[in-house]
């Protein structure tokens, strides 16, 4: 469990060393709508934080780092939960 | 990579009425992605005989952080890793699908990347072929896990789904009513293709490289290799 928890560590890390540098421009997806004058369409849910972005930091950088870092951990959790219920049961 | 919800509109905002293309494209993507989900679910529970609960939450949390991560390119464009080959590779082909459509769920949910009626098309371009692209590997490197020639697999496989990945998304969004009306396939298939042709190359030298790194000094860890050999119990 030890690597595990470095592991976590590590790609938490590097995406906090990455995430500066990575590009601005639009998403393939969000592009596309571009290309054809714009998809103007509300979204049906907004999440709750969209645009990976913290309603409560300013700082656009840290408002990411702290949304990915809580999606991170969201994931993990989740993912432990998924882990456990397709994994084997124990024999007793 | 991620659809949302927005580009399709099954009822029509201004006549108010049914709108088959955008509905029969979200029902298809549903009824395919389900069943390979399911299916993934019961292989998963039936295959593995040691838990898997580690590798899982440690690569679907790699798999978000590395989908937050976009790189430039041609046209003013960015693109992410999608991580399915890998996931693939490490955890097998089934629990790779599980993954995946769990890191799709929390987008979703929390970040709003990705819709819930298109849930099942970003499922489908995503999970099923990142997981079914073990397959490619397996194939091409003739079930061995060694050499040269695997190594190879592993780039070609993952340049391939990537390019089906976004072929598929292409052809999802360019059947949709609101892209129909302003060029459609014409339009969404080969900037997809173009775009991600380009994503698939990164994803192949990184998925090549990670691979090759977790096998050489946690060999343990990638559990999914040990899918190579049809049938075997993991």
């Amino acid at each position: 469990m030890k690597n595990q928890v470095k592991l976590i560590a590590l790609i938490l890390l590097a995406f906090a060393l990455l995430f500066p540098l990575t590009s601005k421009s639009p998403d393939a997806v969000e592009n596309l709508s571009i290309l054809v004058g714009g998809v103007n369409h509300a979204p049906t849910w907004e999440g709750l934080m969209s645009g990976y972005s913290v309603a409560f930091v300013s700082n656009s950088y840290f408002s990411t780092l702290t949304a990915g870092v809580f999606g991170t951990l969201m994931v993990l959790v989740v993912a432990l939960g998924l882990g456990k219920a397709i994994s084997p049961k124990k024999r007793t | 990579m991620h659809v949302p919800d927005g580009y399709f509109n099954p009822i029509n905002p201004v006549t108010h009425v049914v709108n088959i293309s955008d509905v029969s494209v979200l029902a298809l993507t549903w009824a395919i992605a389900l069943p390979f989900l399911i299916y993934a679910w019961k292989k998963t529970k039936s295959t593995y005989s040691q838990s898997i609960t580690a590798s899982l939450a440690v690569m679907s949390a790699l798999v978000f952080v590395v989908q937050m991560l976009n790189f430039p390119v041609a046209g003013g464009t960015s693109v992410h890793i999608l991580g399915g080959t890998l996931l693939a590779l490490v955890l097998g082909p089934y629990p790779a699908m599980l993954s995946m459509t769990l890191v799709l769920g929390m987008q979703a949910v929390f970040f709003a990347d990705g819709g819930f009626l298109t849930f099942g098309a970003n499922v489908l371009n995503m999970a099923v072929i990142g997981g079914l692209s073990f397959f490619i590997v397996r194939f091409l490197s003739r079930n061995q896990a060694v050499g040269k020639r695997f190594v190879l697999s592993i780039f070609a496989a993952a340049l391939i789904s990537s390019v089906l990945s976004g072929l598929l998304t292409g052809v999802e969004i360019g059947l949709s009513q609101t892209f129909t009306n302003v060029g459609g396939l014409g339009i969404t298939v080969p900037s997809m293709l173009f775009w991600y042709s380009a994503e698939g190359l990164a994803e192949a030298l990184a998925t090549m490289l990670l691979v090759g790194y977790l096998f050489r000094v946690q060999p343990a860890f990638v559990v999914g290799l040990k899918f190579m050999r049809r049938g075997e119990r993991i």
